[in-house]
């Protein structure tokens, strides 16, 4: 059976033709995007977590529309299908901290609270460190000042690695909030002003790298106030101060800028130039973010501090 | 049709340098190993030689303990440097600075193209075992050799030992040198001290060297050098995992490995400044037996095993030196081994024990021979007797083992001791270099005569044989008032038609009673 005769069954949705085949078409009710999911486990996840965030935070989510039997997806030969609002404008950043940090700081709140062994989480197998200087070591096509700035910044990165150790070690807990990756600002859609947040189809992940990554993009985008504001707001939600944040700060000392450069050394997909302009700003935004973080982090500690004694 | 087919020679490295007290490694900032190497055609050999560069910073508890109260900051506990910030140097952060000499000689037929010659660390990291400890490992590569030897094969029709070779040539050994306490404190600046190239040259002056002091051995013959340059400072060994045939020697080193040790560690190094009289160890040398397993002890074996036989066989020796923090005592050591003379030192007091030794201390030089080991027992001179008594009576009782002994313990006790230990060094140095011999006959011929020469041929009654490299401005008269013969002696040891000598030539000096 063609998808949109289907749809045009199961939906409440008429008037329906094909935008780009088999992904977006157009509705008397406007655009609507079609995810095929081949893990139930994983589409239910995302039903759930859509629909709590949406409902704790208050931010339209690109939720699944419900079938006119009250079904987040039906079932299509390639498995399973979802149908989503699809918006294009992009929502801004600069200025719109307080909406970003609240659905930030409730996915992380609901991502620390429903934390539970799933068995799509994405559990990262990451590189020790000292196999990827190995794989340094061996790439031979590579200038030598090229190679002596990795080998050179491999001890620095050496001592970030130490440092996140030392951090987590000192933490009690090894709760990690589950989210689902940050990847762009472009998932962040308006509607009327306000943020609509595509979550799309992606395997959620234990730990703190989407907020890193978030953080970074973020403080690369709008600067260090901005940043500072977003981590207030987040903070309204989800507590960064005691465990939580250092493991955020923990998060932010791993390397991972040295391994994606000598991956990208490897594979060569870029210029070499390009791929060392890019491990110099983002070591660089790592390294400002993590002084404004453990600042940040500092402050609250020293406030609270003072308000003892007070 | 021989076909030569690109190879390289393999070999790791593994590296403890031990910090002093105070001045433990918090962690290092910075690392590098870096090869400087020149590739020179001599003869029939090429030399490659050079060092490899290591470099690089750490910070130790006292910097940080320095940065004092910012150390409860979170900020200052977590903030790294920038990219830019850790390509410059940093005040404040010991420094480590070391060199490994490396001093290769290849055959000229094992060389395609100078051009190909590379030495490449293909591996280099480290590791802090505990905070007094650097651990360093590489793998060291030299590139552009053929492991294909035509005219060998063709000449000497051993195919058995070219295929020993040519396999030998892909083979990786393992390397392994221990320093300790050769951290040098130059305020916050910490120098691992191994003889630097200039000092290398230093030694091979002679106007700097101590005569007595200064220890040469080289063996060469035609396919076959062991040389060894001044004092050494690191036990040196080398197995080759050929089965043996002649020498009951055993070595005790694992088949296959090379292990190299400071003198520093079993000797702290307690002065800064190297005196000339410091460079004196004794260098002993001992023996070489062919077709054998070249094993050099290290400096602790040495000790408990005085006089002690270890095999030397070598169609590959890597000799490695490593610049000691014990300037005093730097030593060049070259093997070149491929042809093995056996030689055996022998004391008087332990003319009995027939087990084959080469100890020498030497550093982080690493030598390889390349060539295969043909016929080698025809070379093999049957356990030379090296009588020596370079020094008056009192001191011929020492065995150079002992010497060794003393000096691998402390450096204070040893300087105190030096007088003696110069006395009673031993120098074996055996050399068919004589003028290019190329054909075994001559080898043959040159093993049978320095047999013979040693076994009092001409009822002189030898105790040791020394082996001396001619500098600029020596004359065999210098030679010979040097070590105290009569240039007839030379002449007459060395096969000279006349007293005329030339730079490089390797004279060698018997001692007579």
């Amino acid at each position: 059976m063609d998808m949109l005769r289907q749809i045009m069954s199961e939906y409440e949705l008429s008037d329906l033709n094909w935008i780009i085949k088999d992904q977006i078409f157009l509705s008397e009710s406007g655009k609507k995007r079609i995810r095929i999911w081949n893990d139930k486990q994983l589409l239910e996840w995302h039903v759930k977590w859509r629909d709590e965030i949406s409902r704790q935070s208050g931010i339209l989510l690109d939720r699944m529309i419900r079938t006119k039997a009250g079904e987040p997806f039906i079932i299509c030969t390639n498995g399973w299908a979802t149908i989503h609002d699809e918006i294009e404008a992009e929502f801004p950043t600069q200025g719109k901290e307080v909406e970003w940090g609240r659905l930030f700081g409730t996915a992380l709140a609901y991502g620390l609270k429903h934390n539970d062994p799933c068995p799509n989480i994405k559990n990262k197998q990451e590189i020790p460190l000292k196999a990827v200087k190995q794989s340094l070591d061996q790439l031979t096509h590579i200038d030598s000042m090229t190679k002596l700035i990795l080998e050179r910044s491999y001890f620095e990165a050496q001592r970030r690695n130490h440092q996140a150790m030392k951090l987590s070690e000192h933490i009690q807990t090894n709760k990690l909030p589950i989210l689902l990756p940050f990847n762009s600002f472009t998932n962040a859609k308006e509607v009327f002003f306000h943020l609509f947040w595509v979550s799309g189809e992606d395997q959620p992940v234990r730990g703190y790298e989407p907020i890193r990554n978030l953080l970074e993009k973020w403080f690369e985008k709008n600067g260090e106030g901005s940043t500072l504001r977003l981590l207030e707001t987040i903070n309204n939600f989800y507590s960064l101060k005691e465990e939580q944040g250092s493991l955020l700060l923990a998060q932010l000392l791993i390397p991972y800028e040295f391994k994606r450069t000598v991956t990208q050394l490897w594979t060569q997909e870029k210029e070499t130039v390009q791929i060392m302009d890019e491990y110099f700003k983002s070591w660089e935004i790592t390294r400002k973010l993590v002084l404004l973080l453990s600042d940040w982090l500092e402050k609250d500690r020293e406030k609270a501090v003072a308000d003892a004694y007070q | 049709m021989t076909q030569d087919h690109p190879s390289k020679l393999s070999f790791s490295i593994e590296e403890s340098v031990w910090l002093n007290k105070g001045q433990e490694v918090d962690e290092i900032v910075s690392l590098s190993l870096d090869p400087e190497i020149t590739v020179q055609e001599q003869g029939d050999y090429v030399l490659i030689r050079g060092c490899l560069k290591l470099t690089g910073e750490y910070r130790t508890s006292k910097s940080n303990v320095s940065e004092g109260d910012n150390e409860e900051l979170l900020a200052s506990q977590v903030a790294f440097r920038s990219i830019e910030e850790v390509m410059v140097t940093e005040d404040g952060l010991g420094q480590i600075r070391h060199n490994f000499p490396i001093d290769v000689t290849i055959p000229q037929e094992r060389i395609n193209s100078l051009d190909d010659i590379y030495v490449i660390i293909n591996s280099f990291d480290y590791d802090l075992p505990e905070r007094g400890c650097i651990q360093l490992t590489a793998d060291v590569s030299i590139t552009g050799m053929s492991s294909g030897n035509s005219k060998r094969e063709e000449t000497d029709k051993v195919m058995e030992s070219t295929e020993i070779e040519q396999e030998e040539i892909e083979r990786t050994f393992h390397y392994e040198a221990y320093h300790q306490e050769q951290i040098e404190e130059a305020d916050e600046e910490i120098i691992a001290q191994f003889p630097t190239e200039s000092e290398n040259d230093e030694i091979e002056t002679v106007e700097d060297r101590d005569e007595e002091n200064n220890v040469e051995l080289t063996i060469e013959n035609e396919e076959t050098v062991i040389q060894d340059g001044k004092a050494p400072s690191i036990a040196f060994g080398v197995v080759k995992d050929r089965p043996t045939n002649q020498d009951s020697a055993i070595s005790q080193e694992p088949i296959g490995m090379l292990k190299i040790f400071t003198g520093n560690q079993i000797k702290p190094r307690t002065e800064a400044n190297p005196q000339p009289e410091a460079r004196a160890e004794a260098n002993e040398a001992e023996l070489i037996n062919a077709d054998q397993i070249i094993a050099a002890k290290p400096q602790s074996a040495a000790r408990t095993e005085a006089n002690e036989a270890e095999l030397i066989n070598a169609d590959q020796i890597i000799a490695a030196k490593p610049q000691s923090a014990a300037r005093t005592e730097a030593n060049k050591a070259e093997l070149y081994v491929d042809q093995l003379i056996a030689a055996k030192p022998q004391s008087e007091a332990q003319t009995d024990r027939n087990q084959i030794e080469l100890n020498t201390q030497i550093g982080t030089e690493v030598t390889q021979q390349l060539e295969v080991i043909n016929k080698t027992n025809e070379l093999v001179a049957e356990d030379f007797l090296v009588k020596a008594n370079p020094q008056p009576q009192a001191r011929n009782e020492v065995v150079a083992n002992e010497v060794l002994e003393a000096k691998l313990k402390s450096q204070p006790k040893a300087r105190n001791e030096e007088p003696v230990v110069e006395a009673k060094k031993q120098e074996p140095e055996l050399s068919n270099k004589a003028e290019g011999i190329k054909t075994k006959t001559p080898r043959e011929e040159n093993a049978l005569y320095l047999t013979k020469m040693l076994t009092k041929e001409d009822g002189e009654h030898f105790k040791k044989l020394k082996i001396c490299i001619i500098r600029e401005n020596e004359t065999l008269e210098t030679i010979a008032s040097r070590y105290k013969v009569t240039q007839s002696i030379l002449i007459k040891a060395n096969r000279l038609n006349d007293a005329n000598i030339q730079v490089g030539q390797i004279l060698y000096i018997p001692v007579t009673q």
